[in-house]
């Protein structure tokens, strides 16, 4: 992956979402971590293309972010798979359905095309069992993985996840975990948001921290994890390290 | 089984005991209906045979009722689907009209606006097919109520649900046709059943432009034979064959596409 992001800034009533973001990048896996309301999801949104910056510039793998609603813009978000924080999975559609929906409408699937491809992106994830059934009669951990199968369906060139495991029982998250691993050797890009910094700290390859809007820590992962510079990132580390000490005890 | 359990009864909760509970409390029902009903209707002698010679009359009454009914449901769901979307257009004009159209019809009385389409527009048009005219008018006026229906659907989606589609990369028609229909006709199935119930029970004032649908026959037949309640019980029969099993169909479809959003 190749991502530019220049002087990005927005507004969101009186609040200033980013003043000055500026963000470079050549990582395969970039993660980004911060404090709740630090604009990761917000920017993640502005990567999508699904909320439109004030002013700045992205650039993914060179190509611009056309923010003008549109067919560029458009082909831009079918370019990439998002996964959300709650899986956004649609309730009147069942769980191959919905994975069925984005390559039938958006990508010119025939619809036993599609069905193939759905029904062997459930089985690889032991979901073929739920494949007709309704987001509604499906476990929490089971709505966000198909969401993730959804997202991943039309071999996008990158991935975003917000918090993609954040709903998930343990066994759940490292069936996602592995998943991911998987995408990352089959040469998927990824940008993770996500808590769980052991997970972190095995896939990326560069960390970002950010905190109140603005980017505070920029580094490879390891030197994120063992010598960050910024004094609110070693807090932050320190505190779950700190957790995961206690819980060890046990 | 103590007092209670007769009378008392969970609906999410039925058991054997119910069964007994709701068929005690059925048979109570009717008998006290039944009695009420004997003792007001009773000083009158029912003579059924005047009547019966003209039940042909009002068996095409009804079928007038059923047709001008089925006609309008059709093309008011239409125009009221239509009209949801002129109010949700991005185009100002349009969306004026939608809301102008919504406006006039639901601030004023349906006899009303039938008075003015027959005696004014129609005659305007030249519009002489009073069956014609009946469909349009009623069509006119429930659709404004089906629009309002229809728009509180698509309000109702999550945001989210349209975040999806959107990243998805669905065009605007698209996530009409994929997401926001199929989950706003589960928000409407219930008021959307009561509002073509009301068009059928609504066409009874047709009779006053002298279409010969239901209730007109029922008026015929009572001038030709002085038999008031003899043509007015059948008449409130003939709307309740109609608009009970629109009810009934109401909770199969609710039941049908019962999903958690």
């Amino acid at each position: 992956m190749n991502l530019e992001i220049e002087h990005l800034s927005k507004k969101h009533g009186l609040q200033h979402l980013f003043t000055d973001l500026s963000l470079s990048t050549k990582a395969r896996v970039l993660g980004l971590v911060g404090p709740s309301g630090s604009g990761k999801s917000s920017l993640l949104r502005m990567i999508a293309g699904l909320s439109v910056p004030d002013s700045g510039t992205i650039h993914i793998e060179g190509n611009k972010v056309p923010y003008k609603e549109g067919q560029k813009l458009q082909n831009h978000r079918k370019s990439l798979g998002i996964v959300f924080q709650s899986y956004n999975l649609f309730p009147h559609l069942s769980a191959i359905k919905n994975i069925m929906l984005p390559l039938t409408v958006a990508h010119g699937f025939k619809e036993k095309d599609a069905y193939e491809r759905g029904s062997e992106l459930l089985s690889r994830f032991q979901l073929l069992d739920h494949a007709n059934k309704r987001p509604s009669q499906l476990s929490g951990g089971q709505s966000q993985r198909v969401a993730i199968l959804r997202a991943l369906a039309h071999k996008p060139g990158l991935l975003l996840l917000d918090e993609p495991t954040s709903a998930l029982d343990p066994v759940m998250t490292s069936e996602v975990l592995d998943l991911l691993f998987e995408l990352k050797e089959e040469g998927t890009s990824f940008i993770l948001v996500s808590h769980h910094l052991p997970f972190l700290s095995k896939i990326t390859e560069e960390m970002v921290f950010m905190a109140g809007g603005e980017i505070v820590e920029h580094s490879s992962t390891n030197t994120f994890f063992t010598n960050p510079s910024n004094p609110e990132v070693k807090s932050y580390l320190k505190t779950i390290l700190k957790y995961k000490q206690t819980n060890n005890k046990y | 089984m103590n007092l209670k359990d007769l009378f008392v009864c969970c609906p999410k909760k039925i058991t054997k005991k119910s069964y007994f509970a709701i068929a005690v409390n059925s048979i109570l029902l009717f008998l006290a209906i039944s009695i009420a009903c004997s003792a007001v209707f009773s000083f009158h002698a029912y003579d059924w045979k005047v009547v019966l010679p003209y039940r042909s009359v009002f068996f095409t009454g009804w079928l007038t009722t059923c047709s001008i009914s089925f006609c309008s449901l059709i093309l008011s769901f239409i125009l009221g689907t239509a009209t949801a979307l002129l109010r949700k257009s991005d185009i100002l004009i349009l969306r004026y009209i939608g809301s102008l159209y919504v406006e006039i019809i639901r601030g004023t009385p349906l006899l009303v606006q039938l008075l003015l389409f027959f005696y004014v527009i129609a005659s305007f048009f030249h519009i002489d097919n009073r069956f014609l005219i009946g469909i349009l008018t009623l069509s006119l006026f429930s659709g404004a109520y089906i629009a309002e229906i229809i728009r509180s659907g698509i309000d109702s989606i999550r945001l989210s649900h349209l975040d999806s589609a959107k990243a998805i990369g669905m065009t605007k028609t698209q996530t009409y046709r994929f997401v926001i229909f199929p989950l706003a006709f589960r928000q409407c199935i219930p008021p959307l059943t009561g509002q073509f119930a009301s068009i059928i029970k609504d066409s009874s004032l047709l009779s006053i432009i002298g279409i010969s649908e239901l209730t007109y026959s029922a008026e015929q037949i009572n001038s030709a034979t002085y038999s008031t309640l003899e043509s007015y019980f059948p008449l409130a029969l003939g709307y309740l064959i109609l608009t009970l099993p629109i009810s009934q169909l109401s909770k199969y479809l609710e039941k049908r596409f019962k999903y958690e959003s």
